[in-house]
């Protein structure tokens, strides 16, 4: 009787399993990935007492001991909720709040992919069944977006193709991209700037339309293959 | 759930519209909007600190290549001098490139203000 009591426990918590709990299946799998991929980045580190935080209250001196420990356990309870479906969405909540304070207690450590996966977690969090247009994450979606197309539209050199022409041509050193870009007079770069900016102006509106999650599915993907396949060169 | 949802997305939109009155990106959704090249150099008591040594003492590598913006070291930098390194005297200068631009050179105590 309790052996089967077990496998039936285990059967409803298995990691692999999303299915029967508050949050929608794919919302839990995005968790489920998330948490592990953060936890993998914090492997053999883990969490460091706060450093020239952005909070001032957290540089008090009784805090420094107690934080890493407070962080680990906010975190790698969390990572376990979600991982063995036990009120995956409170561990969502505590994983992601642990990375946002953790980014708060150090400005050294800010990283705009791991507050990312942050306030992933805490939207993904506020997500549940009843919520089946995803506001919330198309809000996030729309705001990661918008912020990247505000900053680089207002940079003269996205504009003017400077940082394309310093990226491709110089940091990542691709012979044929200076070439080619100098034999256009700096068109290339121009329009890769421009390509971009408007790409992410496109993603941002695609992400706040219900009818386009395709869209902005496969958009997202392709930005994150062209991210990829240029540096290859 | 919709208050704290309106204050998770509110608060980044605050962080954004906030930016555009600073030169750091922190929580702007900024990334790789601008590529910088520095070289970081300390003196603490007339001392100049080896790279390794500034980089200890901020935490950043000394000289790198950053895809984020320009101000953050300094901002880290400054933050260090008015709090944990408070009356040491440090002196630190910051040459940077913003993109392959004109190398240009931020100072501490003199550009910290």
């Amino acid at each position: 009787m309790s052996v089967r009591l077990a496998r039936e426990w285990w059967a409803a918590r298995a990691p692999w399993r999303c299915d029967g709990t508050e949050s929608p299946e794919p919302v839990l799998l995005a968790a489920k990935l998330l948490v592990l991929f953060r936890a993998a980045g914090w492997v053999g580190g883990g969490f460091e007492a706060p450093f020239l935080p952005f909070l001032e209250v957290l540089s008090a001196e009784w805090l420094g001991p107690v934080w890493p420990w407070l962080m680990a356990g906010l975190f790698w309870g969390g990572a376990v909720s979600v991982w063995f479906n036990v009120g995956p969405r409170r561990g969502m909540a505590a994983a992601g709040a642990a990375i946002i304070s953790d980014i708060a207690a150090g400005r050294t450590r800010f990283s705009n992919s791991v507050l990312l996966a942050g306030v992933l977690l805490l939207v993904l969090a506020l997500t549940s069944r009843e919520e089946r247009r995803r506001w919330w994450l198309r809000g996030q979606s729309a705001l990661v977006y918008g912020g990247a197309f505000l900053n680089k539209l207002l940079h003269a050199d996205w504009r003017d193709g400077r940082f394309f022409s310093h990226w491709a041509g110089e940091v990542l050193g691709l012979g044929w991209y200076a070439r080619l870009d100098a034999a256009t007079s700096g068109a290339v770069s121009v329009t890769a700037g421009w390509m971009v900016i408007v790409g992410e102006a496109a993603m941002t509106v695609l992400a706040l339309r219900p009818g386009a999650t395709r869209a902005f599915l496969v958009g997202g993907g392709c930005f994150t293959w062209a991210c990829w396949c240029l540096p290859a060169g | 759930m919709w208050v704290l949802g309106a204050v998770l997305l509110g608060a980044q939109a605050a962080g954004g519209v906030a930016s555009r009155f600073t030169e750091t990106r922190y929580f702007a959704w900024a990334p790789y909007d601008q590529i910088t090249e520095f070289d970081l150099r300390v003196w603490v008591g007339g001392r100049e600190l080896s790279g390794m040594e500034a980089a200890e003492r901020y935490r950043l590598p000394h000289a790198t290549r950053d895809n984020r913006s320009w101000a953050h070291v300094p901002a880290a930098v400054a933050h260090y001098e008015r709090t944990l390194g408070r009356g040491e005297g440090a002196r630190v200068e910051y040459r940077h490139r913003i993109n392959g631009g004109v190398e240009r050179v931020w100072r501490c105590p003199e550009d910290a203000r």
